[in-house]
């Protein structure tokens, strides 16, 4: 790999994370904080950040290389189990403590935790794919 | 293969979309759902049930329906989590842009209650949890339930309750054991009215007597007075025994025994 080519994987990379980072974590905690959301949704969602920014620049920086269908696939299995351990299974309860009373939120996300689970798999028979058609020179 | 990827591209695609406009539409539909509470009040019925009832109304302002809107209101003894009442309200749905009210209400009758909790709650001073939760299907399928909970002091009708020991008096030739009984009305709902009728037992549980008196505790006062048992043979009367009574009120019934 050239220098300058490689110079250019990583701006490449740098870009899409920095992309990434903004549409995901700036734009929206500007609009709603994030220190307001619960402890446990907050934790989940920094987690679901840094997989995808962390992956997404991987792909950005291994394109048009094997790897690049290897860090999608395991971008959409780590998706996978951090959606599956965000949702415990679907019932998602959040609860706020006020002065004298407690108020306790449960959502059943189950409809939304299985079309998540459906897109990150069909994510990575397109990866595996993906792989199968780079192999074969296809792409 | 390329086409089959840009399907599943495509597809995948389509789902995010998906999620997307379903979680958006579910945030509008809540952030456009108005509730206003008219009016709150406690009544005590004829039957001696203590009747919360809570009258609010719902406006939706959005275009799609709310479905399986339900409310489910349950009264719980707080320290021993001992359930005491509760009740659902169902309403199947309310239409775009409709304005409902709805009254809801949940009893707490002291006479259905079993001896064990009826025992804390006409002796303890303790509190009552009041949980309040709401359902509805947000955007056709979205389940979401609220639930508030708040407490609420229960004063004891029969607090500090006590009986005897038993003395010995003689009134025109019979024989009676004189008990002292006193309690404070710490209920603010209601007042106590009836009678507490005292049997008495010695130590070897031989039934010596039987004597009543009329109460009337307002809420807040204490009630202190002698109930005289007329006894035939004062020698049975012992040093210990036990006294079984009866609480004959016009919001409970309860039945104790205590020794003495």
């Amino acid at each position: 790999m050239a220098e300058r080519e490689f110079l250019a994987r990583i701006f490449k990379a740098l870009a899409m994370g920095l992309l990434l980072f903004t549409v995901l974590y700036l734009i929206p905690n500007t609009l709603f904080p994030i220190e307001f959301y619960p402890k446990s949704i907050a934790v989940s969602y920094g987690f679901f950040i840094a997989v995808v920014v962390g992956f997404s620049s991987a792909m950005a920086f291994a394109t048009d290389t094997i790897f690049y269908y290897a860090f999608g696939a395991c971008r959409a299995f780590a998706i996978i189990f951090l959606v599956m351990f965000a949702f415990k299974g679907g019932m998602v309860e959040i609860s706020m403590p006020l002065v004298a009373v407690q108020i306790k939120i449960s959502i059943d996300l189950t409809v939304i935790l299985v079309m998540m689970l459906i897109a990150e798999m069909l994510d990575v028979i397109k990866n595996v794919l993906g792989a199968i058609a780079f192999l074969s020179g296809e792409s | 293969m390329r086409p089959t990827v840009r399907a599943i591209t495509i597809a995948i695609a389509i789902i995010w979309l998906f999620i997307i406009a379903t979680i958006g539409t579910a945030i509008y539909s809540a952030a456009n759902i108005r509730v206003f509470l008219n009016s709150t009040e406690t009544t005590i019925s004829p039957d001696g049930s203590i009747i919360l009832t809570v009258n609010f109304t719902i406006q939706n302002n959005w275009f799609e329906d709310l479905r399986n809107l339900n409310i489910i209101t349950s009264i719980l003894e707080d320290s021993r989590d001992i359930l005491l009442s509760f009740n659902t309200t169902m309403i199947d749905s309310i239409g775009g842009g409709e304005n409902i009210t709805v009254i809801h209400s949940v009893s707490m009758n002291l006479f259905n209650l079993d001896n064990e909790t009826l025992e804390i709650l006409l002796f303890d001073d303790t509190a009552l949890r009041f949980e309040t939760s709401v359902g509805v299907t947000l955007a056709e399928v979205l389940p979401v339930r609220v639930g508030v909970s708040t407490k609420s002091y229960w004063g004891a009708p029969l607090y500090g309750f006590i009986a005897g020991p038993p003395t010995l008096k003689v009134v025109g030739g019979t024989n009676y054991a004189s008990v002292l009984v006193s309690f404070e009305n710490h209920s603010s709902l209601f007042p106590v009215i009836g009678t507490i009728k005292v049997s008495i037992y010695n130590s070897t549980g031989a039934f010596l007597g039987y004597g009543e008196a009329s109460v009337s505790v307002p809420s807040y006062y204490d009630y202190s007075g002698y109930i005289d048992i007329p006894i035939s043979n004062p020698a049975y009367l012992t040093e210990n025994g036990t006294f079984s009574i009866q609480f004959a009120m016009n919001m409970f019934n309860f039945t104790w025994e205590v020794q003495y």
